[in-house]
């Protein structure tokens, strides 16, 4: 079976392992994909691979907002301006819930708004989640040709 | 002026008096009831006057020499009169001249207060314009000041958070993997580990919510308070099913303000009052409006553990607790955060309580114009 991508937009490497390892537990069948600033997420999205082919757009992006170097709203607002990656799920993974990040995130269009819990409990049982609900129950976004 | 006139009219009577008594020839028969004149027979050299005065004749004799002398004597008036013309006008010039002189140092003075006036009103203009900058400066100050409290709220919510989760996962991850190789005071240290940074999760987020009811706009509307209470008594008593807890509500009771400030602020005292009756087999909560010196006051009351009166100055102080944590938790905001909601709502908030025989807590709210 094909193994779809998540595709983790995260700066602390203490965050990422913590999801890789709330992964791990529930078992999801994923390949997670970490971009550890803007610029990484950018280069993933639009650059080329290995083999000089645009790589394949992942089934869900996690997105934190506080990143070095380019945003996490500046990656978003990049993602829904482009054509061919316009229709890809966006849930925003952050500790911040601050009115005004929430309002510009909706209004860019994001798919869901997730607050990171601190208890690693409850952490991992949202990623179990989010896993579930995005890679098994919804139907991923046909193709923009 | 009139003493001029005077003079005037004595001179002018006495030279007309002077002249008719000097008319020469005298007509013969010439006579009147007041006064007949006639001329004497021999007028050379002069002549006899005679003047009839009421009835009584008056002879006079007049010669040439003496009507020579009439003539300069009548002169001499006229000269005196001129002369006291003349005296007169230029007294009259003299005072018109003093007069005018008065005048002109008025108007002087009255130029000299006009430029005062008009320095001084520039001055005030100035002293204004420069309040004005000085108030716009301090506005300016609170406003960058007040941005970089946002800034700090969300670097605090966002940064602080991050760590916790990595000492709680990190500790839990160590308890998962690692926990056959630990004897049970070591899984025990670990659970405080854990226990310690949920704690400071809270804080964080409580002192999170005392900053955003400070910032956030205040939308005012008429609150129904009796129902705001209602829904949050349902779910204190929800969350603890073990306890035997009386909620008294009391029916339409509102208020003009901010919806979700008052449910923020009656969140807080009902769920104190539930906290601080946990010892009661028999909670009872009120909450209800009365009246003191005109003004509504609201009330949650309990008949919990209360506290000593003494310590009250502290209640509404961040960090602030009256009791030990032991014996009731908490992180000391909520009662700061429920203070600040009610100055915003340009109201006061107070409390009465004895040791043991419960506390009641009393806010107002300034009333729609």
């Amino acid at each position: 079976m094909n193994e779809k991508t998540i595709l983790l937009i995260e700066d602390n490497p203490s965050d990422i392992d913590l999801t890789r390892r709330a992964l791990a537990k529930c078992r999801i069948s994923t390949q997670l994909v970490v971009a550890e600033d803007g610029k990484d997420a950018i280069d993933y999205l639009w650059g080329m691979n290995r083999n000089g082919e645009i790589s394949e757009l992942p089934a869900l992006t996690l997105l934190d907002l506080k990143l070095p170097r380019v945003s996490g709203l500046e990656i978003l607002r990049r993602i829904r301006q482009d054509a061919r990656t316009r229709r890809l799920p966006v849930v925003i993974l952050t500790t911040s819930v601050e009115e005004q990040d929430m309002a510009m995130s909706y209004d860019l269009g994001i798919n869901s708004y997730i607050q990171k819990p601190i208890d690693f409990r409850q952490f991992a049982a949202t990623i179990e989640q989010l896993g579930l609900y995005w890679l098994i129950l919804n139907e991923p976004p046909p193709a923009v040709k | 002026m009139s003493r001029t006139l005077k003079r005037l009219v004595v001179g002018l009577v006495l030279g007309g008096l002077l002249i008719y008594s000097v008319s020469l020839p005298v007509p013969p028969e010439a006579g009147s009831e007041v006064a007949q004149v006639e001329a004497a027979p021999e007028p050379q050299q002069g002549g006899e006057v005679r003047i009839v005065l009421f009835g009584r004749m008056i002879r006079v004799q007049l010669s040439v020499g003496m009507l020579g002398a009439l003539v300069i004597v009548a002169l001499l008036i006229l000269l005196s009169l001129s002369i006291t013309f003349a005296l007169i006008a230029r007294r009259r010039l003299r005072q018109t001249r003093a007069a005018n002189e008065n005048l002109e140092v008025e108007v002087r003075e009255r130029k000299r207060a006009e430029e005062e006036i008009s320095q001084l009103n520039a001055s005030l203009e100035h002293r204004v314009a420069e309040r004005t900058r000085e108030v716009e400066d301090a506005y300016q100050q609170l406003a960058a000041a007040n941005k970089e409290l946002e800034a700090f709220a969300y670097s605090v919510s966002h940064d602080l958070r991050t760590p916790l989760r990595g000492i709680d996962g990190w500790s839990l991850a160590l308890l998962e993997d690692y926990g056959h190789q630990l004897d049970g005071r070591a899984m025990q240290y670990l659970d405080r580990v854990r226990s310690e940074t949920q704690r400071m999760g809270v804080l964080i987020e409580d002192l999170l919510e005392l900053s955003r009811v400070t910032r956030s706009e205040m939308k005012r509307s008429l609150v129904d308070l009796s129902s705001v209470a209602g829904g949050i008594a349902a779910g204190l008593q929800e969350a603890h099913p073990g306890r035997r807890i009386e909620f008294n509500i009391a029916a339409d009771v509102s208020a003009y303000g901010d919806l979700s400030l008052l449910q923020i602020v009656l969140t807080n005292l009902l769920s104190n009052a539930v906290k601080f009756t946990s010892g009661c087999p028999h909670a009872k909560i009120d909450f209800g409006v009365t009246q003191s010196d005109g003004e509504t006051v609201f009330f949650v009351a309990d008949n919990g553990v209360g506290f000593d009166m003494t310590f009250a100055g502290m209640l509404f102080g961040a960090f602030q607790r009256l009791h030990k944590s032991s014996e009731f938790p908490g992180t000391g905001i909520g009662l700061a955060t429920v203070q600040r909601i009610i100055h915003r709502h340009g109201g006061r908030v107070w409390a009465d309580a004895h040791p043991g025989q419960g506390a009641t807590f009393y806010f107002t709210v300034r009333s729609a114009e």
